[in-house]
């Protein structure tokens, strides 16, 4: 049971990875000494007002991980940031190996030391009331190069982020646009594009819509859907998440639910 | 915002919540259209007075290769090459045999541990079979456990002439499963189909009755079955039926496998679907209603000629041998004399025999 919850833990902090309904997907910086974490969210911390770190602390013993933001650039309308991620998910991927229930990952595959580097640039522009932001990364996955192509684990989201580290390297592109709809009420829509040259799974795609509802100025809740697709090694194919889950009482899928707090 | 970006914002997160049914899990209606499939380029079927039927459960074209599931082995995931090299061989005993009509199970369509491979499409393109249709025991985007990943698995039927009408019957689930496991498990089918034979329409009938269970799961899933095909015939329509019931015969000598199939690492709490002794009875209405290409007179004067399972994958192991019998072949009309064989010699193909017999058309 806990490695299930490692598991949908790991499943929803991919999901909201980029969810950063304040700052955290944007070009901008939490202020110096702000803290501000979510449910399925990576925890921040403002180290001064153009910096931020990020890290999602549910995983963080089974996948290291550590994200850097800096802002470079704030003029007129337009906010400039370059953000870089490091991740080491080899403890993860081991914990997931072998036979039995909630073992994800065939026994006779072995996984080496793999390291995972992002390096985006972020460019935030405000648009109506809103905030649009672009994206764009250089992917590295390093230690990978004896990975057996058997091994992938063929689901949504989880292939393309571990996509990287078969292939080497890959491209992010993305867009985010956030904005108020009335009262207490807002919206959240973005897109992300994963590219993987020469990869016969080369191309993934990502969408969610998220309505929020702030309940303060230190707490937000959140409920929406996202769609994917990509080019599995089964084909390719498009997918509502959350999907249906068996045994769950709701006939549809359950909604993506959060609850993000900052202080 | 303006009013066209917050309503187009609402009208999709409405569209999504709307269409969130995407399931995990394909759950089966009670009846529903089987899958149809063509073979790429199309073998003139020749006129015959016999029609040669064969069921075979074709372990998803892997062979004896020591899967987790059902060998003491280790294996999970098979790659193209293994499920191309399994796949050769059972097309090559296909053609061999001449058959002209398949009963299969255990035929994998998109799953991770046959390399993705559609086997009904590659058993059509690589033998003389034109036709075929699918109904999945097993279709789960992602199962939690061990490392299997995606699954599509289940009955099909191949035909050198054009098959209608086909549909997937659900079967009785396990009842001896906790929630959770029985929402991510099979669902077992009957997959029937009328084969368009010039002059001599009949129904094709296959089924892959449970394999573990150890509750009254296969005996529902027989009366099931029968039901089938006793709706057929009171409509006054020929068929041939088989496939793997998980069952031995009436009167089978032996019927505890539980020493034979329990890995070294299990303990007797771990037993399942090994002991029929409780169950010796649960075809005999199959075998009273209809002819079986092995009829039980002969059976029980040769039983080990009839074998058609082994549960162990090592050939120096002695129970890699053929040990029992689980696949059978029925009609209401007959099979012509003497023409049943147990295809013993396939000792690479599967874990299971192919039983052929010749049917009479009539």
């Amino acid at each position: 049971m806990r490695k299930l919850c490692v598991i949908i833990i790991l499943l929803c902090g991919w999901i909201h990875a980029d969810t950063r309904i304040w700052s955290s997907g944007t070009a901008h910086s939490l202020p110096k000494g702000q803290w501000e974490v979510g449910l399925f969210q990576p925890l921040r911390y403002g180290m001064t007002d153009d910096q931020d770190i990020a890290l999602h602390p549910f995983i963080a013993l089974k996948l290291p991980n550590l994200v850097y933001k800096k802002t470079w650039i704030e003029k007129n309308s337009w906010t400039i940031a370059t953000r870089h991620g490091f991740y080491y998910p080899t403890p993860l991927l081991q914990s997931i190996t072998g036979a039995g229930k909630f073992k994800i990952v065939a026994p006779q595959f072995e996984f080496p030391t793999l390291i995972g580097l992002t390096n985006e640039i972020l460019a935030t522009h405000s648009l109506g009331d809103g905030l649009l932001t672009g994206k764009a990364g250089l992917l590295l996955g390093l230690g990978g190069g004896d990975l057996d192509p058997t091994s992938t684990i063929d689901v949504p989201l989880v292939y393309p982020r571990l996509a990287v580290y078969y292939n080497g390297w890959g491209l992010r592109l993305g867009a985010d646009y956030m904005a108020p709809i009335k009262g207490r009420w807002s919206g959240f829509v973005d897109g992300d594009v994963f590219m993987y040259p020469g990869s016969a799974s080369a191309l993934f795609f990502e969408t969610k819509v998220l309505l929020i509802w702030t309940k303060s100025s230190r707490l937000r809740f959140m409920v929406g859907y996202k769609i994917t697709y990509g080019e599995y090694p089964f084909g390719a194919h498009w997918q509502i998440l959350p999907p249906k889950i068996p045994t769950l009482p709701l006939p549809g899928g359950w909604p993506l639910l959060d609850i993000q707090i900052t202080w | 915002m303006t009013g066209n970006i917050k309503l187009s914002l609402l009208f999709l997160f409405a569209i999504l919540l709307l269409a969130s049914c995407d399931p995990l899990v394909t759950e089966f209606p009670t009846e529903q259209a089987a899958a149809e499939y063509t073979a790429k380029t199309f073998s003139t079927p020749p006129n015959k007075d016999t029609l040669t039927v064969v069921t075979w459960n074709i372990r998803f074209g892997i062979g004896r290769a020591k899967w987790f599931g059902d060998s003491f082995g280790e294996l999970v995931l098979f790659d193209t090459d293994e499920i191309q090299d399994g796949l050769e061989l059972l097309a090559a005993k296909i053609t061999a045999m001449d058959a002209d009509i398949l009963l299969l199970q255990e035929v994998d369509t998109d799953s991770k541990r046959s390399a993705y491979v559609d086997q009904v499409q590659w058993l059509l393109d690589n033998t003389a079979m034109n036709y075929g249709v699918y109904a999945s025991m097993w279709e789960v985007q992602f199962v939690p456990s061990d490392g299997l990943g995606r699954i599509n698995t289940g009955n099909a039927i191949l035909s050198r002439w054009p098959l209608s009408e086909a549909e997937r019957i659900q079967l009785s689930l396990r009842g001896d499963q906790d929630d959770l496991t029985k929402a991510f498990y099979v669902r077992r089918n009957v997959l029937r189909a009328k084969v368009n034979y010039p002059g001599s329409i009949f129904w094709a009938v296959d089924i892959h009755a449970s394999a573990f269970s150890n509750d009254d799961t296969k005996q529902k899933q027989y009366v099931e079955f029968k039901e089938v095909l006793d709706e057929l015939d009171t409509q006054g329509e020929y068929f041939v039926a088989g496939g793997d019931l998980n069952q031995l015969p009436p009167g089978a000598v032996k019927n505890n496998y539980c020493d034979n199939d329990r890995c070294p690492s299990e303990s007797t709490e771990d037993d399942e679907g090994c002991d029929f002794s409780n169950e010796t009875t649960w075809i005999s209405a199959l075998f009273d209603s209809y002819v079986p290409a092995v009829s039980l007179v002969n059976y029980l004067q040769d039983e080990n000629s009839y074998f058609t399972h082994a549960s162990n994958h090592d050939a120096s192991d002695e129970r890699y041998q053929w040990n029992r019998k689980l696949d059978y072949l029925f009609t209401n009309t007959d099979w012509a004399p003497r023409s049943t064989v147990t295809h013993q010699d396939a000792v690479l193909e599967s874990d299971h025999v192919a039983v052929a017999a010749k049917w009479v058309v009539p």
